[in-house]
C-alpha cells in the first residue's frame, strides 16, 4: 500500500471511529430513568470532548442542568428501539418543574410532519385524569385522547424537557418519577 | 516499511484523526450557525424566528412549544448590548460558546427588576453605565439564544411583540 493509501486509510479509521462515538455518546447518559437517559453534565462548562460533540451534532444549544432537564428516550421501557410503525403510551403523573413537555422526534432529531401540525404535549395542553395521571398515545395512526402523531417509518425518539426544575429533581435527576413508554409493534 | 510499521502508522493516524474531528466538530458546527446567522441579519444583530413545526431546519431539536430569537455574537472588536422585555410565563437568554458550552442564562424570574440588559464583552472588568449586568465570555464569538414559552397560540400575537422588541447590537 502507497502512503497516500495509508494516510487515507487513517482518516477513514480515525473519522469512522468518531462518528461511532459520537452516536454512542448521544443515546447513552450516566443518568438512566426507565427507558429515558440523561446527562448531569450537559450544556455545562464540565461536559466532555465526546459529550460536546454529541450536543453539537443531536441536541444543538441545551441550557445548563439549572434552568433544564432533558431526558431521551431513543427504546421502550422493554429496551426495543422507538420505531414509527409502532404504538406507544407514554403513561406518568406530573412532573415537578416549572413547565415540562414531551416532544417527538424523527431519526433526524427534527419535528415529524403530520397534519395535525402536533409535534409535543405539555403540561397545559396534555389532558390529565382526576388523579393528574395522563397518557399520551404516539403513533402514526390516529388514537383517542392525547395522541401524538410519528411518522410512518423509520427511528423516532422522545425528548422530555424540564424547565425549571424542582431542587429535588435538580440534585438527583436519577431519582425523578418519569412517564412509562410501552410499545407495540404490529 | 515492515507491514508492522505500517500498521502501527494507520493506527496512530487513525488515533490522532480521531481526537481532531472529536475536538473540532462543535466548533465547526456553531461556527457554521454563526455565519448562517450572520448571512441572514448580520453579525451581532438578532434574528426573530417563528414557532418550530416540522419545515424547520435551523437547530436541531428545537421545542414547538418555544419562541427563539437568535444572535451570532462577536465581542472581539466591542462589547454586545442585549436588551429584552419580558412576558408573563417562562422567558429566557442564554449565551453558548464557541464549544457549545452554556455560560449564561437568565429567566423571567432570575432577572431583577423585570428589565433586561446584559453586556457581553471580551474585557476582564468591563463597566456599564448603563447598570446592566456585565458578562465576560469564555470565547469571543458564540450564538445568544432566547426562548419564550407559547402555551396558548391564542397569546402568538402578544408573544410575537415581545420577540421582536428584543435586541442585540454593538455597544
Amino acid at each position: 500500500m502507497t502512503s497516500t493509501g495509508l494516510v487515507a486509510l487513517s482518516v477513514t479509521l480515525g473519522v469512522g471511529s468518531a462518528a461511532l462515538s459520537i452516536r454512542f455518546a448521544s443515546r447513552r447518559g450516566a443518568i438512566q430513568v426507565g427507558s429515558w437517559r440523561a446527562s448531569a453534565t450537559v450544556g455545562g462548562s464540565d461536559s466532555g470532548m465526546y459529550e460536546r460533540a454529541a450536543i453539537a451534532t443531536h441536541a444543538l444549544f441545551v441550557l445548563n442542568r439549572d434552568e433544564t432537564f432533558y431526558y431521551r428516550a431513543h427504546t421502550d421501557d422493554a429496551g426495543a428501539d422507538l420505531d414509527a410503525r409502532c404504538d406507544y403510551e407514554i403513561g406518568g403523573r406530573t412532573l415537578d418543574a416549572r413547565w415540562w413537555s414531551i416532544t417527538a422526534y424523527g431519526g433526524d432529531d427534527f419535528l415529524i410532519p403530520n397534519q395535525e401540525r402536533r409535534y409535543s404535549f405539555n403540561m397545559a395542553n396534555l389532558a390529565k385524569e382526576p388523579d393528574g395521571s395522563f397518557v399520551i398515545r404516539a403513533s402514526a395512526r390516529p388514537k383517542p385522547g392525547n395522541w401524538l402523531p410519528l411518522g410512518g417509518s423509520g427511528h423516532v425518539s422522545f425528548a422530555l424537557r424540564l424547565y425549571v426544575p424542582s431542587a429535588e429533581i435538580s440534585s438527583h435527576p436519577e431519582r425523578a418519577a418519569l412517564p412509562s413508554i410501552t410499545g407495540r409493534c404490529p | 516499511m515492515t507491514w508492522r510499521r505500517r500498521i502501527r502508522w494507520v493506527l496512530a493516524g487513525a488515533a490522532l484523526t480521531h481526537v481532531v474531528a472529536i475536538w473540532a466538530l462543535p466548533r465547526l458546527i456553531v461556527r457554521a450557525v454563526r455565519h448562517r446567522l450572520a448571512a441572514q441579519v448580520g453579525m451581532n444583530h438578532i434574528r426573530h424566528a417563528p414557532l418550530p413545526d416540522s419545515n424547520w431546519r435551523t437547530i436541531v431539536m428545537p421545542s414547538p412549544d418555544l419562541l427563539y430569537s437568535a444572535c451570532a455574537y462577536d465581542v472581539s472588536d466591542r462589547p454586545l448590548l442585549v436588551t429584552a422585555e419580558l412576558p408573563e410565563g417562562y422567558w429566557s437568554v442564554s449565551a453558548f460558546a464557541e464549544n457549545t458550552d452554556n455560560f449564561f442564562v437568565r429567566n423571567d424570574r432570575t432577572v431583577a427588576n423585570r428589565r433586561v440588559r446584559v453586556i457581553f464583552s471580551s474585557q476582564p472588568y468591563f463597566q456599564d453605565p448603563g447598570g446592566g449586568t456585565v458578562v465576560q465570555v469564555p470565547s469571543k464569538t458564540g450564538v445568544i439564544l432566547f426562548r419564550q414559552l407559547i402555551l396558548d397560540r391564542d397569546d402568538l400575537p402578544k408573544a410575537l411583540a415581545i420577540q421582536r422588541a428584543a435586541t442585540c447590537a454593538p455597544l
